[in-house]
């Protein structure tokens, strides 16, 4: 798991797509996330959501995601999305989908208030701080 | 990961509110800033809009920062308006006196003398339902998201009628599969229907929501508050 990445893409509203490998995905206690840019330099930091369980697939609602870039931190002012974290050791499939989450994964999409699209996939490899 | 990640997003745009993520594939080009690591997609969209100076490094959102002011929990909204959809009404609603809520309810609280319907499934320690996780509600979503991931404002679940009370209209909209309200209404064996007939189970829940089920051997017809560290109604008469 030391070596685990992930995928970020960040699509804006003006239609402009950056796409990040090798973001990192740390897990904050049981609801919180925090996802690293590859560089180090940003992270976005999910730590209050609604969460339940799917089966034993974790969906959460984020509503707060913070932005911390550059040794400043800054709200992201959230619209809606979803987070789905398969904690397990075994795939899980997707509610509603034929897609299935890898064991220690995450699959989130966020909407943000201006309209900003941010997708990420990819392992958890940092365990519950 | 980029097939998976396209083919994930997709998937997450069927089964929650987040269909226009599927729609923007496959623009790109540019944007400033950026991050290392990072590569932008084959330019197509025009050049953006002024923004504040982006630095170099980590992700490029500088044009969700500094957005205009709000409070860090959004309004909340009582009726959330949706449209659209097909509605299931064909009845007046009734006009109904909601007895007050009880207090801290669902958060630790006490029900005081008020009557516990126990969950047919679950007993024993908060939040057991949710394998101990505390669940806390999202305000960006009706009922706080315990009933399904509708936003507010998106045309994301059909209205399962509505309940006027104290010159205040409550609407209700249809339990998604799979989220705890659903989970709710399986151990009860209840049956969601359309508010607004009368000797129908009314459960309030978070921010404003409520649903209507028929009466069943478990639960008589009544108005209840949910519990949500339980998963378990009380009855407000």
């Amino acid at each position: 798991m030391a070596d685990a990445r992930g995928t970020a893409e960040v699509t804006k509203s003006s239609g402009v797509v950056k796409i990040y490998d090798g973001v990192r995905i740390h897990m904050l206690g049981d609801t919180g996330l925090r996802i690293t840019s590859p560089d180090g330099r940003g992270s976005l930091t999910i730590a209050h959501a609604a969460c339940s369980f799917a089966g034993e697939l974790r969906r959460c609602l984020p509503y707060r995601v913070m932005l911390d870039q550059h040794g400043v931190k800054h709200l992201i002012d959230l619209e809606r999305g979803t987070l789905y974290l398969n904690i397990t050791g075994g795939p899980l499939q997707l509610p509603h989908s034929s897609t299935q989450v890898p064991p220690h994964s995450i699959v989130l999409a966020l909407k943000t208030e201006r309209g900003t699209l941010i997708s990420v996939t990819g392992q958890i490899d940092g365990a519950p701080q | 990961m980029r097939l998976l990640a396209i083919g994930l997003a997709t998937a997450i745009s069927l089964s929650a509110p987040l269909a226009a993520l599927a729609q923007h594939r496959g623009g790109g080009g540019g944007g400033g800033g950026g991050g290392g690591g990072s590569h932008a997609a084959p330019a197509r969209a025009s050049a953006p809009q002024a923004r504040p100076a982006a630095q170099p490094g980590g992700f490029d959102l500088h044009e969700d920062v500094g957005a205009p002011s709000r409070p860090a929990t959004p309004a909340r909204v009582n009726v959330p308006v949706r449209s659209n959809r097909p509605v299931n009404v064909t009845h007046a609603p009734t006009t109904a006196t909601r007895p007050a809520l009880i207090g801290n309810l669902g958060y630790g609280g006490q029900a005081g003398n008020h009557r516990v319907v126990q969950n047919p499934r679950y007993h024993g320690a908060d939040w057991g339902w949710n394998r101990g996780v505390r669940w806390n509600p999202a305000p960006n979503y009706w009922g706080g998201g315990f009933w399904g991931p509708f936003a507010f404002g998106a045309v994301a679940a059909a209205l399962f009628g509505s309940i006027y009370y104290d010159d205040e209209t409550l609407s209700s909209y249809q339990v998604e599969p799979d989220s705890p309200g659903a989970q709710l209404l399986e151990n009860y064996q209840l049956t969601q229907v359309s508010c607004g007939p009368p000797d129908l189970v009314v459960i309030f829940g978070i921010d404003n929501s409520v649903i209507c089920a028929e009466p069943n051997d478990l639960v008589a017809a009544g108005e209840y508050q949910l519990d949500p560290s339980q998963l378990s109604i009380v009855s407000l008469e």
